[in-house]
């Protein structure tokens, strides 16, 4: 008898640690695509990595599927974005997930905005709902200047870690990598764009702060004035003229945007709308984090010097 | 002797300020620990046509919601709803704890854990805050079997299945005077609900749930049965557009509810089943359909007696996450008594504050 239940409890013990036996690689969970080929380049073969919002999709306004929490169950470490892009999805899909190892505040769960150290857009003075009902907390889109990739994966390297120290040593090596094949592509990005320097352009959603301040573009206005709010025929009409007024030289909008009124203000303002992969992967020849920027930057050249239509 | 004296007096200040930091301001006063907070007001302006007696008509506050939510300790996680109504027929408002419940924080994985008041997970239209509600009020099938929001105090456990596809089954156990049971009795009432979520392609999912409610029934059903049960089904197909932020979506849902079977001549049943459709940015456009058939004198929450048809159409129009106006055409059709009505609804509302995300 009692050598039946030694045995069922040797069982029991031995199908507990099976799991942990069979998944040496850390699990990793990204929301963004960019976060997830970024994480792919610094983990390596040390982990295995997935990714909630695909790159074609808002990530404002993902739909909080339950296969979606289904992935973050047995994840070791969640990424995220943070700056309150998420906030309408990420947390219901913590909750729904019911893991311990990647509740907020534990170590599992990076909100890599920490890897910033200059934020674009906070609020200042009074801040309500007038102004929109996203970003809150400042600009989230932060992925789009690759300088910040390159401090968000360094991050991600000390995190990775910390959490399994075995093969500490390898993510800070891919970090190191990666630091060094962003920067080797910079100037060469950036000479790409010079021509454009103080270019006046005008956005559909805040989305390119990050990418146009890096690249000295300047954003007059946005037709989506207050983010998350759809824009109002007469803010459609201020934005028309002031881009006509201030010889606006393109407006940028993501795959997501609203392309009937950024094809309209485009007509109008006789100045050319250039559709950009708003993520790693969300169009055709925007593969890899590089890839974006490659993609990006040639079309914004193109755009900005031959006014090439992009539809 | 003197140098100790004086580290002694700059670690003793050193201790005091600290204590001033800690505690934010100086009278010891802080909002650093205070709940998420979050109100939403929800309004309606009626006007009712009744085929047998005088019109309807008026305008009034159908709810105010306070919701808070907070962590409490490092061993539980605090959720409390506070609603307001108006009292039936009456020109006073009544309050009621519509949530008072605590999360275990440390439960382990693929378990949770919920203790207090809480909305009972029977089906999908049960646990809907009244500002999610697909229509106005809620299907006459759920308002005759389940009462007009079923909230109770108990236990609830979940836990994820190891299955393929999302699956958590619920188990918990509720005090049994409810309104829906025996009001008088001191037994417990227990259910059970299993939730499941299939993806069919990247943009639509199913979500399939069974039902069951089993608690003491009320005097007049007693001398049929001394236990009541309820069993319920509900199939939820949604298809989202990920191309688009504010893109279409189709919501298509149905539930069926049916108590105890008792005998050949009361066979009571209910079913709605609705679709909504995101056809532009911000609107919407929903129709649904529903029946009840049952004894309002066994079900105490039953509307009437017999048989009752409604159909309800809706237009919604929601600028922002926060706010929305509804105008909604709705007929109620008494097979029974051969009473219908009519009513023209407009209802409103907003949320300000910290709202938790909508379940999916
Ligand atoms: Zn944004």
């Amino acid at each position: 008898m009692s050598r039946n239940i030694l045995v069922i409890t040797a069982l029991m013990l031995l199908v507990l640690t099976l799991p942990g036996i069979s998944t040496a690689k850390l699990k990793v969970v990204a929301t963004l695509n960019d976060l997830g080929w970024i994480a792919e380049q610094v983990g390596g073969d040390d982990v295995e990595v997935s990714v909630l919002c695909p790159p074609h999709q808002d990530p404002h306004y993902l739909p909080a599927k339950p296969s979606l929490a289904k992935k973050l169950k047995k994840a070791d470490l969640l990424l995220y974005n943070g700056l309150e892009l998420e906030i309408g999805w990420l947390p219901l899909l913590i909750e729904t997930a019911r893991n311990p190892k990647i509740k907020p505040g534990s170590r599992g769960e990076l909100e890599c905005a920490d890897a910033l150290e200059h934020i674009l857009d906070v609020p200042t003075g009074h801040v309500d709902r007038s102004k929109g009902d996203i970003h809150p907390l400042g600009n989230p889109h932060f992925l789009l200047d690759p300088r910040n990739g390159v401090k968000v994966a360094l991050l991600i390297a000390e995190r990775m870690s910390e959490l399994d120290i075995d093969a500490a040593e390898r993510y800070k090596q891919r970090a190191d990598m990666f630091q060094a094949s962003v920067e080797k592509r910079l100037p060469e990005w950036e000479a790409l764009l010079s021509a454009s320097r103080n270019c006046p352009v005008i956005v559909y959603h805040q989305h390119w702060e990050y990418l146009l301040n890096w690249l000295d573009i300047q954003t007059i206005g946005s037709i989506e004035h207050r983010p998350g709010i759809s824009p109002s025929p007469r803010h459609t009409k201020d934005i028309i003229n002031l881009g006509r007024s201030q010889k606006c030289v393109y407006i940028i909008a993501a795959t997501w945007d609203n392309l009937k009124i950024a094809k309209k203000a485009s007509e109008r303002m006789d100045a050319p709308l250039i559709i950009l992969p708003g993520a790693t992967g969300a169009m055709e020849g925007a593969e890899g984090y590089l890839g974006l920027f490659d993609y990006i930057c040639k079309e914004l050249s193109r755009g900005g010097v031959d006014g090439v239509r992009n539809e | 002797m003197y140098r100790f004296t004086f580290s002694m007096i700059i670690l003793l200040l050193l201790l005091a300020t600290d204590g001033y930091c800690a505690s934010g301001t100086a009278s010891g006063v802080s909002n650093s620990m205070n709940p998420a907070l979050s109100i939403n007001g929800l309004f309606k302006s009626q006007y009712i046509q009744h085929n047998n007696s005088a019109d309807d008509y008026g305008i009034e506050l159908q709810e105010a919601e306070m919701h808070f939510t907070s962590v409490v300790d490092p061993f539980w996680k605090a959720n409390v709803i506070f609603a307001v109504h108006p009292e039936e027929g009456q020109a006073e408002y009544g309050i009621c704890v519509e949530e008072a419940s605590i999360d275990a924080l440390n439960v382990p994985a693929g378990f949770s854990l919920k203790l207090g008041k809480f909305f009972v997970p029977f089906g999908k239209h049960a646990k809907l805050h009244t500002h999610a509600f697909p229509f106005i009020k809620a299907p006459v099938a759920v308002e005759s079997f389940l009462g007009e929001g079923l909230s109770e105090t108990g236990v609830e456990l979940t836990a994820s299945l190891p299955v393929p596809w999302y699956s958590d089954l619920t188990v918990y156990g509720i005090n049994g005077n409810t309104a829906i049971f025996d009001n008088e009795n001191k037994e417990l009432a227990y259910g059970a609900h299993s939730k499941n979520f299939f993806d069919i392609t990247y943009n639509s999912t199913i979500e399939i749930g069974g039902s069951l409610l089993s608690g003491p029934a009320s005097e007049d059903y007693y001398g049929l049965k001394s236990n009541m049960s309820i069993i319920g089904f509900d199939m939820t197909y949604k298809w989202i557009s990920s191309k688009r932020s504010h893109g279409p979506a189709l919501t298509i849902s149905s539930e069926f509810i049916m108590p105890d079977f008792l005998d050949d001549d009361r066979t009571p049943m209910g079913w709605y089943a609705f679709t909504q459709y995101r056809f532009h940015h911000n609107w919407w456009i929903g129709y649904t359909s529903g029946l009840v058939d049952c004894d309002s004198e066994i079900y105490p929450n039953a509307i009437s007696q017999g048989e009752i048809l409604e159909n309800k159409m809706n237009l919604t129009f929601a600028p922002s996450e926060f706010s929305a106006l509804r105008a909604e055409v709705a007929l109620y059709d008494n097979q029974a008594s051969e009473e219908d009505h009519l009513c023209f609804t407009l209802q409103w509302n907003f949320t300000i504050g910290s709202h938790p995300a909508h379940s999916y």
